[in-house]
């Protein structure tokens, strides 16, 4: 046996509506999580790092949260590439920040720096180039109301070559900032 | 091609280039590295271009020559093809 319950709206307790219909199958909802603004930039500009001190991509992004409670989906398609000029291998990493703080860093590292993305080729040496993309997401809880700035860093590890951020002819870096009612 | 260039004259700088022309890029010399001026990065540059260009030739050249000893020792194409991939 089966049965149909018809309502044009679902409310809390509290006589707060949490699900409203209109009667044609489109229904809105203040209950659920959505996605209340996006902002998104991109970036060509070419920027090379040989040591371990990140450096900014010129990748970056800003976004004033509606209510302190919402969150930031933070989407990151960085380009990026290792270089390695007489060693065998090339290693660096990247990492994510919001205003001056480092909210994710995903690589791991020791004191010559980030090691989590990289190529090694065993006896042999040059300039080989590793061309790629490094895509990451992160689920940000800024609480807060101010405008927020999102910006990606990335650095290479001591001795081993160069990282690069937009090399010519290697693509562009977006990022994309989503603030979502969770 | 400009911090190739850096590197040529220092081995172990630690620097970033934003930018990729040597007139305008911004240069962050990191971790105590000794600045290298714009005019001696810009000479160095083309010496780093042909570097690069012959160590390219380089490897077409090998990879020929060692595809030719092959064929002497007797090996067909596609054998040769099956061990190197070309």
């Amino acid at each position: 046996m089966s049965s149909i319950l018809k309502v044009d709206q679902l409310q809390d307790s509290g006589g707060n509506n949490l699900v409203t219909s209109n009667g044609s199958g489109v229904i809105t909802s203040s209950a659920f999580g959505k996605v209340l603004q996006v902002v998104s930039a991109t970036t060509g500009t070419e920027v090379a790092v040989t040591g371990n001190t990140f450096t900014d991509t010129t990748l970056t992004a800003s976004i004033t949260p509606i209510s302190s409670s919402n969150k930031i989906l933070v989407l990151v398609n960085q380009s990026y590439h290792l270089s390695r000029a007489s060693s065998s291998y090339a290693y660096g990493g990247v990492r994510l920040l919001r205003d001056t703080t480092s909210i994710f860093n995903p690589n791991p590292e020791d004191s010559s720096g980030s090691y989590g993305l990289g190529f090694q080729v065993t006896g042999q040496t040059g300039s080989y180039i590793n061309v790629g993309f490094v895509n990451y997401n992160y689920l940000d809880s800024p609480s807060s109301t101010n405008s927020l700035t999102y910006k990606t860093q990335i650095r290479a590890y001591t001795g081993t070559g160069i990282a690069t951020a937009q090399r010519a002819g290697g693509g562009a870096s977006t990022i994309i900032l989503m603030e979502v009612l969770a | 091609m400009i911090i190739e260039a850096i590197l040529k004259i220092n081995p172990s700088a630690q620097c970033s280039v934003t930018g990729s022309d040597i007139d305008t890029c911004e240069i962050a010399w990191n971790e105590g590295t000794t600045p290298i001026s714009k005019a001696d990065i810009k000479a160095m540059m083309p010496v780093v271009e042909q570097e690069l260009k012959d160590a390219e030739q380089t490897a077409i050249d090998k990879k020929a020559s060692g595809k030719q000893k092959l064929k002497d020792l007797g090996l067909d194409d596609d054998e040769i093809k099956a061990l190197i991939g070309a």
